[in-house]
């Protein structure tokens, strides 16, 4: 089985890579290896996944259409993206709107949307715009930290 | 509101008119409540037309014009009549004139009646003609159609204790008989015993208003703020422009954090034309009024020379990332001025802008002050604008414990594990590492604490409770609601109150001016507004109509507001023309008993 995903996270775009010094970019950048390394490592035999990356949410249309992924990973705060548009408060909204729009046109796309220390209205404001599952985000750039993503990737393509 | 002419035919024919010594001012009062039962600008038209024709009728005149010269707000030519018709136009741009020049001028200095022969004399009384000295700044038309076919004129102070807060100016057209002392007595009892309590009433009128465009200017800002909406600035200068002497003006919006790195939104107008422009980095100098800094917490007055004004002339012309086009706009705007008031905005160390009111007039800085209701208007607004400045610091905050904070965190866990997995056995390391997560979760918590929220609203309690309340704000107005039976008991729409408001405040907003427009054509008529509440599959729908008329519209934004948020609440918003009706659908939930009386 082959698993594409398309994932959608602030810390690829150009915005936040230019505004955040080398120290921060490190940290962020080592917890996106350390998933690829969980995801990609070979360990279990017949699944295969590819990670596609993207920091341009607002093109998920294109982006969902040329990549034909099997699951979405999706950030839920966009706060470089809000402060360009003159709302940081926007930050949820910018994937909050995405995940409607995802859902309305792909009804059957998993998407896991993640945050770090989230709260239960956040989830809730997630579900409502169509989320597939909400996940913690665990900012440890440990590949085990990201074991239980894997399983459950793995799991929602079973249930496809 | 046509004018009985027989008096001015018999003048105009030459026949004798015997002067009449009182001025029948039971004719204006009579048609007084007739008038002001619109309550928008119409009604102080209709007020100044009225009062004018009365004064042309008795005392044969041919053109009446009425100057509101109030401190602390608009100065201006509230109403022009002509041969018994309205001349002034809204379009005009004829608001403007100096109250301490020409003839008007001599009356507000001497406060007494100035009664003129010719006002196209080169000499008036062995001084220079105060008119002629002015007459070249005059619009072309003004001056054509207004002061070229008149010779004699009066010009009448009315005064409120020791102020003269109002001048009006009769004339009569060349070759009739001027205007003399027999003429000019009714006119001073009529003021003297009158003219305060009318122009009172007139400004008043204006007053109240401006008040109801200011309250729902601040209800808009305050919605803005609490649904994390961005506030439109233009909107909220509104106020000044109708409410101040200023024809110029600029109001400076400072956002962000720090003095370095503030952007600056300006909103700048020249009488009916105004823009918004960013400035995404501006530093303001150490002793602006921008600057808290600075200690300037009054109201800065200078004219058009002078050192402020001049420094932001120069940031304006070497300002590089301006559009040719605004830079233009802003220039020829400090061109124009030649008086100002500036009132900064400052509140808890935070410097949050300054609004700057102006004047193309000379001298003009006591006319620009703001009057005690503007004052306040801008005292509230600045507490929005702190409220908003608050809500931006703390999210920023929470932003900041999110990513890096929780990022640092984890990348120290991170390296102890690959360093030394055995630390992470150690109690002391594990318990400051996670007293360090509390500490930083909570905090983060703490930080979202002013977010805008959706909750369930009970969509049918809200709207009685909203209707109850404009009952009251708008007695005039009949509003009605009807529940269908298929409507269930606990239907909940996904919303906040923020939403709520802002769609059926439009729509208020909306019948409001349909109803005026039907009223301004048969004034007889009563508003009738009516709600229904029905349940559509399964969707909420409130169906939302008035018996008021077509009417152009003002701004045009309401519409795209209100289908925006019910695209955002998953629901859809219906226009229907014929009748006119709009029609809310909500997505909605059933919840529970147990759930329904917790809420409440």
């Amino acid at each position: 089985m082959k698993i594409k995903v398309l994932f959608f996270d602030d810390i690829f775009s150009d915005m936040f890579r230019k505004t955040h010094d080398g120290e921060q970019l490190a940290f962020d950048d080592a917890w996106f290896d350390s998933i690829e390394r969980e995801l990609t490592n070979g360990q279990i035999k017949g699944i295969d996944f590819e990670i596609v990356k993207s920091g341009e949410i607002e093109l998920w249309p294109y982006l969902i259409e040329r990549a034909e992924p099997d699951l979405v990973l999706l950030d839920l705060y966009w706060y470089e993206q809000a402060k360009q548009q003159g709302g940081e408060c926007r930050a949820i909204d910018i994937s909050l709107e995405a995940l409607k729009g995802i859902r309305k046109r792909y009804p059957d796309l998993p998407v896991i949307q993640y945050s770090v220390k989230p709260d239960r209205e956040t989830m809730d404001q997630s579900y409502e715009a169509g989320a597939t599952f909400f996940l913690e985000k665990v900012p440890l750039a440990v590949p085990e930290a990201h074991s239980a993503l894997k399983y459950l990737m793995i799991y929602l393509m079973r249930s496809k | 509101m046509e004018r009985h002419t027989n008096e001015n035919e018999a003048r105009t024919r030459g026949d004798l008119v015997a002067p009449q010594n009182v001025i029948p001012a039971e004719r204006f009062f009579k048609k007084l409540p007739e008038l002001a039962i619109v309550g928008d600008e119409q009604s102080v038209d209709r007020i100044a037309y009225e009062l004018l024709n009365l004064l042309l009728d008795s005392t044969g005149a041919d053109i009446g014009q009425i100057n509101l010269l109030p401190r602390g707000g608009r100065v201006e030519k509230v109403c022009i009549v002509k041969d018994g018709k309205p001349w002034l136009g809204a379009d005009m741009g004829l608001l403007l004139y100096n109250p301490s020049k020409g003839f008007s001028g001599r009356v507000t200095s001497t406060g007494k009646t100035l009664v003129v022969e010719d006002i196209w004399a080169e000499v008036d009384k062995k001084e220079p003609n105060p008119f002629l000295e002015i007459s070249g700044f005059m619009d072309r038309r003004y001056l054509e159609e207004i002061k070229k076919p008149v010779a004699s004129s009066m010009f009448l102070p009315i005064k409120r204790n020791n102020e003269i807060f109002c001048t009006i100016e009769l004339s009569r057209y060349r070759g009739k008989a001027p205007f003399n002392s027999a003429d000019q007595a009714p006119l001073d009892d009529f003021a003297a015993q009158y003219g305060s309590v009318i122009i009172n009433y007139l400004l008043d009128t204006k007053n109240r208003i401006a008040l109801n465009t200011a309250y729902y200017k601040l209800n808009n800002i305050s919605r803005l703020v609490a649904s994390n909406g961005k506030i439109d600035y233009t909107d909220a200068v509104a106020a000044y422009r109708t409410l101040s002497a200023a024809d110029l003006g600029f109001a400076f919006f400072r956002r962000g954090e720090g003095y370095a790195c503030h952007a600056l939104y300006l909103v700048a107008w020249c009488r009916e034309e105004i823009r918004e422009i960013c400035f995404p980095e501006f530093k303001p100098s150490e002793d602006s009024v921008l600057c808290n800094s600075s200690e300037i917490s009054y109201p800065v007055e200078g004219n058009w020379n002078c050192r402020r004004l001049q420094r932001f002339r120069n940031r304006i012309v070497t300002h590089t990332g301006i559009k040719t086009k605004d830079q233009q706009f802003l220039l020829g705007i400090i061109d124009k001025i030649r008086s100002y008031v500036v009132y900064p905005l400052h509140m808890l160390n935070q410097d949050l802008g300054a609004i700057h009111l102006a004047s193309s007039r000379n001298d003009f800085c006591e006319y620009l002050h703001m009057s005690p209701f503007l004052s306040l208007y801008n005292a509230l607004l600045k507490s929005f604008l702190l409220n908003e400045r608050v809500v931006d610091l703390l999210s920023q905050v929470s932003l900041k414990i999110h990513n890096p904070g929780f990022y640092c965190l984890g990348g120290l866990k991170t390296a102890l594990m690959q360093e030394n997995r055995e630390l992470l056995s150690n109690a002391k390391i594990i318990g400051a590492l996670n007293c360090l997560d509390d500490l930083l979760t909570e905090l983060h918590e703490k930080g979202k604490i002013l977010i805008c929220r959706t909750r369930s609203i009970h969509l049918q309690k809200w709207l009685r409770a909203w209707i109850n309340q404009k009952r009251s704000h708008q007695p005039s107005i009949e509003i009605s609601m009807i529940v269908t039976p298929a409507v269930p008991q606990n239907c909940h729409v996904r919303a906040n109150y923020e939403h709520l408001e802002t769609l059926f405040e439009n729509l208020l907003a909306n019948s409001m001016r349909a109803i005026a427009e039907r009223q301004s054509h048969d004034r007889k008529v009563v508003g009738k507004i009516d709600l229904t509440l029905s349940k559509n599959g399964n969707e909420l729908e409130v169906r939302f109509q008035d018996n008021g008329h077509s009417y152009s519209t003002v701004s045009g934004r309401g519409t795209p507001q209100m289908q925006a948020i019910m695209q955002e609440l998953n629901g859809s918003f219906i226009r229907e023309k014929q009748p006119y009706c709009v029609h809310l659908r909500f997505p909605y939930k059933i919840k529970e008993d147990q759930e329904v009386h917790r809420e409440d």
